[in-house]
């Protein structure tokens, strides 16, 4: 192999180092992030179910192009509240992972746990069963977003 | 060799979960109805929570982890008067209410303060409650006409055990702190 040689296989080696290591950070944020899922399937004959589930990487992004006015009606709404959502979320981050409510009736369970950085809501009712599993860090990003709005308006 | 380090991680897995459950103590609320579509609930918060939310609600009657006494209907009772009261008296029994259909004592006794309440009859119901003194201390710290509702949750860290039982016809409530997340040591 001439020197000429070698040099090119160095530079290609190293681009594909590079791009390896960026698709290896890339996953594993998008893996640290979670997912976002919420799933409502009504129990009725004919009824709708609406399934959605992104990766929370994802929703971050897609966060940014919401617009602010969007925002404005929720801010205005629980600006009472907002501040203890956010200290919420903040110890939960810490808390360690457990059952946080529990609702059982013949007709209806709830649940809420707190399992890593996610949140879970569970709702089976005769209606409808509901299933949400939401990661903290996003909770507390559209809580920034909402302080941004609120700043500005 | 391999034995010491055997038992090194045995050591590791006890003293790891041992030390992560005592640094958080949460609180429990269990309420388990009785009969026909009977409704049961659990609540478990980590205390750490209740403490850091606690200064954030401004709603009445609460405001920055104190409750106002003059927004909540006592009955023109001076609970707070009262909480003195039984802070500075000897241990003893206060208050012993007999009638046919109800039995109440309230006492102080080995650091606690205990109220029971015994109902006959229709809708029988026993109520326990007990508080741990530093509990009180901790209540009382807070300007006149005030609790401090803040200071009492921090000091419930220190006290573990039940709080509040209510055994009825009806339902069963009970109130405690202990150091596990989950309900699931029903006593």
């Amino acid at each position: 192999m001439t020197r000429k040689e070698r040099r090119l296989f160095i530079v290609i080696g190293a681009i594909i180092a590079v791009y390896l290591a960026t698709a290896a950070v890339v996953g594993i944020s998008v893996y640290r992030a979670g997912m976002l899922i919420v799933e409502v399937d009504s129990s009725e004959r004919g009824g709708d179910s609406c399934h959605v589930r992104v990766p929370a990487a994802l929703a971050h992004v897609a966060l940014r192009f919401v617009p602010d006015h969007v925002f404005a009606e929720p801010a205005r709404e629980a600006a009472e509240w907002l501040p203890v959502v956010r200290a919420a979320c903040l110890e939960l981050g810490k808390s360690p992972d457990g059952v946080l409510l529990e609702v059982r009736s013949p007709d209806e369970q709830i649940s809420v746990v707190k399992n890593g950085r996610r949140l879970r809501v569970d709702v089976n009712n005769a209606e409808e069963r509901v299933h949400v599993v939401m990661p903290l860090a996003l909770v507390g990003q559209v809580l920034a977003r909402i302080d941004k709005v609120t700043a500005s308006s | 060799m391999r034995s010491s380090l055997l038992a090194a991680l045995v050591l590791a897995a006890g003293i790891i979960p041992a030390a992560a459950r005592a640094e958080t103590p949460w609180l429990h609320v269990h309420v388990q109805e009785q009969g026909e579509g009977a409704e049961t609930v659990r609540v478990n918060v980590p205390l750490n929570l209740v403490e850091s939310i606690l200064p954030h609600i401004h709603s009445h009657p609460l405001r920055d982890g104190m409750i106002r006494l003059e927004d909540v209907d006592l009955d023109e009772v001076d609970l707070r008067g009262v909480l003195q009261a039984v802070r500075g008296a000897e241990d003893g029994v206060f208050v012993t209410v007999e009638s046919d259909d109800e039995h109440v004592r309230v006492a102080k006794q080995g650091g606690l303060l205990v109220v029971e309440a015994q109902e006959s009859g229709d809708g029988e119901e026993n109520v326990r409650v007990q508080v741990r003194l530093e509990i009180i201390d901790a209540l009382l710290d807070a300007p006149e006409g005030q609790l401090n509702i803040l200071a009492a949750v921090k000091a419930l860290e220190g006290n573990e055990g039940d709080i509040v039982t209510v055994t009825g016809d009806d339902d069963h409530v009970r109130i405690w702190v202990d150091d596990r997340s989950e309900s699931g040591g029903e006593r």
